[in-house]
């Protein structure tokens, strides 16, 4: 079975107090399988993060696969050992 | 006309005289406010190809439609002039009460012309100015400045935009302050003090009024009720501090002047670490229901006593780009910059090319002997001291410091004319603005965002990373959509910066930020404030506006196609490491990018702006000086 490692910075890491989190998926499991998994076991996500439901991220929060791709369809499927940034950018400053 | 006074005030240190100008509704339509009308004062009133620090350079600040109002972000003012750095408009933005002082004194606009032959500040007490002795204030930081001027005019309610001694000495990187808030890009500062101004202090007592009050209140409340939600949470908690792990993460973190990508220790100049260990107070500007501003403190070490608002550029700036490591010499190195009114980005920056050169061998120890240190020091990358140090030296024109204040562009020639050398090579800066907290050689929309920015490389007036972050594009490559993003998403920007409203606010409106969630909310407040009659592409056209008429600006002043550059390093030398490796932007892609871009924007090849788009744009007294 698939296992991906989701990172978890800004707003993610101060609510959940972790810095990542492994997570283990069915197989031909989902991005958005990925997201109920977190709003599962981090109900504190819901809200800033996760939107109410638990099955789509709140914007601008947003997954970048392995820092190259960013997860336009929650629908699709990350591959076994996929490193997933929860993360979110501001702009300024 | 409401939301606006329809006067100009303008000022004349030569002369000391003031008179008052009127300006049409229509003119208004055009330029609205914000960085869009300050840089059509500065077109309009400008000795054409003068040395920046000249009095035929003038300082001109224009407020915006919603300042005083309840519309939330609505308190900030535009600053432009020609940049000491660049050559071109330098258009900077700054907010909070000054702002709001300025509005209720019944003024759009203010033009200072000429230079006073002894320093003076500026009083302007509604209708009356007053130019009063600024001796005993020389010296002064800047928030110190502010606070003696409302001792010495016995009123609290004083509000004051302020030099410090950087401005003093003419340094390049010079910002200009009020309320702890900097128009802080393109060297404002130097411009102030070569005229010996050392602050303009405003007292105002009218109200604001607006066409339809009841909508308007109705149309703020919900905003400021949006604001309190998701959309603006990440400003709210972490603020722009936010950044340092997402982008060291993606590779794009500027580190040891731009010769990385990642920080080995981002970890601990993150906004997580900030937060939990030198956080103190969390802050907002005058007319904001946000709050982003992370005030920190050090409360042990060396510099102990250290406090100020930290936000995420000057952070890289000094942090990861010098390799430092010590959240608390970075607060340090901010607070004297923000205390001695400079630019910390450009400041730490200019500080990283020094370290680097350093490194490299062509300044020795020798270089940087100072009052503190007699016999010198290393600044090699990651020694704290030595960037606190160095900040200290440029605000003062110190030793090294004095070359250092040139700013990294002028700084690098210098040493490269007396030295044979080619430092210029890691010189990081567009046009002579140093460069942002985002290495573009791993964001390619980006790249050209910035190498065509009119005021340099600015993060603030394209918004061009959007697309490339967001994934909406490969970020590694380039292709025919980049132009037309280029143009949309500085326009996008140039929208906000002109109304001005903090772009903070931008996803509170409908929950999305895009032209169609934004536009139609932005246009009822428009209309609410000045019973005007606009909609989504009267909004839209805003932005294209305000940016011609800073294009417009640098092409009277001498702009080409060659000064949409980017720097050399970005062009010659491949990320080393992380997921950005290999990259650069090749001299082909760059190229191919600005045809897109000018062929986007309806001008020539050459870059240079049509007649006919300009009449289109109602602008035909600069199509007669600079159309093609």
């Amino acid at each position: 079975m698939p296992k991906v490692v989701v990172e978890f910075y800004g707003t993610a890491r101060q609510v959940t107090g972790q810095k990542e989190v492994t997570i283990e998926l069915k197989e031909g499991g989902t991005f958005r399988d990925v997201v109920r998994a977190l709003a599962a076991r981090y109900p504190k996500l819901v809200g800033d993060v996760i939107q109410p439901g638990g099955e789509e991220l709140q914007m601008p929060n947003m997954f970048n696969v392995n820092a190259r791709r960013v997860v336009h369809d929650l629908d699709t499927q990350p591959q076994d050992g996929d490193r997933i940034l929860l993360m979110f950018v501001t702009a300024g400053g | 006309m409401y939301g606006y006074s329809g006067k100009i005030l303008h000022v004349d240190l030569t002369t000391r005289k003031t008179w008052v100008e009127s300006k049409p509704e229509e003119w208004y339509k055009i330029y609205i406010g914000g960085v869009s009308m300050a840089s059509r004062l500065c077109w309009e009133n400008i000795e054409v190809g003068c040395d920046p620090l000249s009095p035929g350079n003038p300082i001109c600040i224009a407020n915006g439609m919603f300042a005083g109002t309840p519309v939330p972000v609505g308190g900030k003012y535009g600053l432009a002039s020609k940049s000491p750095l660049t050559g071109f408009i330098g258009d900077s933005l700054s907010s909070s009460w000054f702002t709001i002082a300025l509005k209720r004194a019944g003024w759009d606009g203010i033009v200072i012309h000429g230079a006073s032959d002894d320093w003076v500040y500026v009083f302007i007490d509604d209708d009356r100015v007053e130019f009063r002795d600024a001796s005993q204030l020389l010296g002064l930081g800047t928030f110190q400045t502010e606070e003696t001027i409302r001792e010495e005019l016995g009123d609290d309610q004083v509000r004051s935009a302020t030099i410090g001694p950087a401005g003093e000495k003419l340094v390049r990187v010079a910002s200009v302050t009020n309320d702890s808030r900097q128009a802080g890009r393109t060297g404002h500062g130097a411009v102030w003090g070569s005229k010996k101004l050392k602050a303009l202090s405003v007292r105002g007592t009218h109200g604001v009024s607006v066409a339809d009050p009841d909508a308007l209140l109705q149309l703020s409340y919900d905003i400021t009720q949006a604001a309190q939600g998701p959309h603006t949470q990440k400003y709210r908690i972490l603020g722009t501090m936010a950044n340092v792990l997402n982008l060291n993460r993606l590779g794009i973190l500027p580190t040891r002047n731009y010769q990385q990508g990642v920080f080995e220790y981002a970890e601990l100049i993150s906004g997580e670490y900030l937060h939990e260990h030198y956080h103190v107070k969390t802050i907002a500007c005058a007319q904001c229901p946000i709050a982003c501003e992370q005030m920190s403190q050090v409360k042990d070490g060396p510099y102990a006593g250290a406090m100020t608002g930290i936000d995420y550029e000057p952070l890289y700036a000094v942090g990861s780009n010098c390799g430092v490591k010590d959240l608390r010499a970075a607060i340090k190195t901010i607070d004297i910059c923000d205390r001695g009114g400079m630019d910390a980005m450009s400041t730490g920056v200019t500080i990283s090319w020094a370290m680097e050169t350093f490194e490299r061998g062509i300044f020795t120890k020798e270089d940087f002997k100072c009052a503190k240190y007699p016999e010198g020091f290393e600044p090699n990358f990651g020694n704290a001291e030595a960037v606190v140090t160095l900040a200290e030296m440029i605000r003062d024109r110190e030793g090294i410091g004095d070359l250092l204040a040139e700013g990294s562009k002028r700084a690098s020639a210098q040493v490269d004319a007396e030295r044979g050398t080619e430092t210029w090579k890691w010189a990081m800066h567009i046009k002579g603005l140093e460069t942002p907290g985002y290495d573009a050689r791993g964001l390619k929309t980006f790249a050209l965002g910035l190498a065509v920015g009119t005021r340099g490389a600015c993060h603030n007036r394209t918004a061009a990373y959007d697309p490339d972050i967001k994934g909406e594009v490969d970020r590694f490559s380039v292709d025919e959509t980049r132009g037309k993003l280029a143009k949309s998403t500085e326009e996008y920007a140039a929208v906000y910066d002109t109304l001005p409203l903090c772009k903070f606010i931008r996803r509170c409106f409908t929950g999305k930020a895009d032209r169609a969630g934004a536009w139609p909310a932005i246009a009822k407040l428009i209309n609410a404030t000045t019973g005007w009659d606009f909609d989504y592409d009267a909004v839209d056209l805003i932005g294209e506006r305000a940016f011609t008429i800073k294009k417009a600006f640098n092409i009277r002043e001498g702009w080409t196609r060659e000064d949409d550059h980017l720097p050399w390093r970005w062009m010659h030398e491949p990320m080393k490491e992380g997921p950005s490796a290999g990259y650069v932007v090749s001299e082909e892609e760059l190229e191919y990018m600005k045809d897109l871009y000018y062929e986007a924007k309806g001008w020539t090849k050459d870059g240079l702006i049509p007649k006919e788009k300009l009449i289109a744009l109602g602008m035909d007294d600069v199509a007669e000086e600079i159309g093609v």
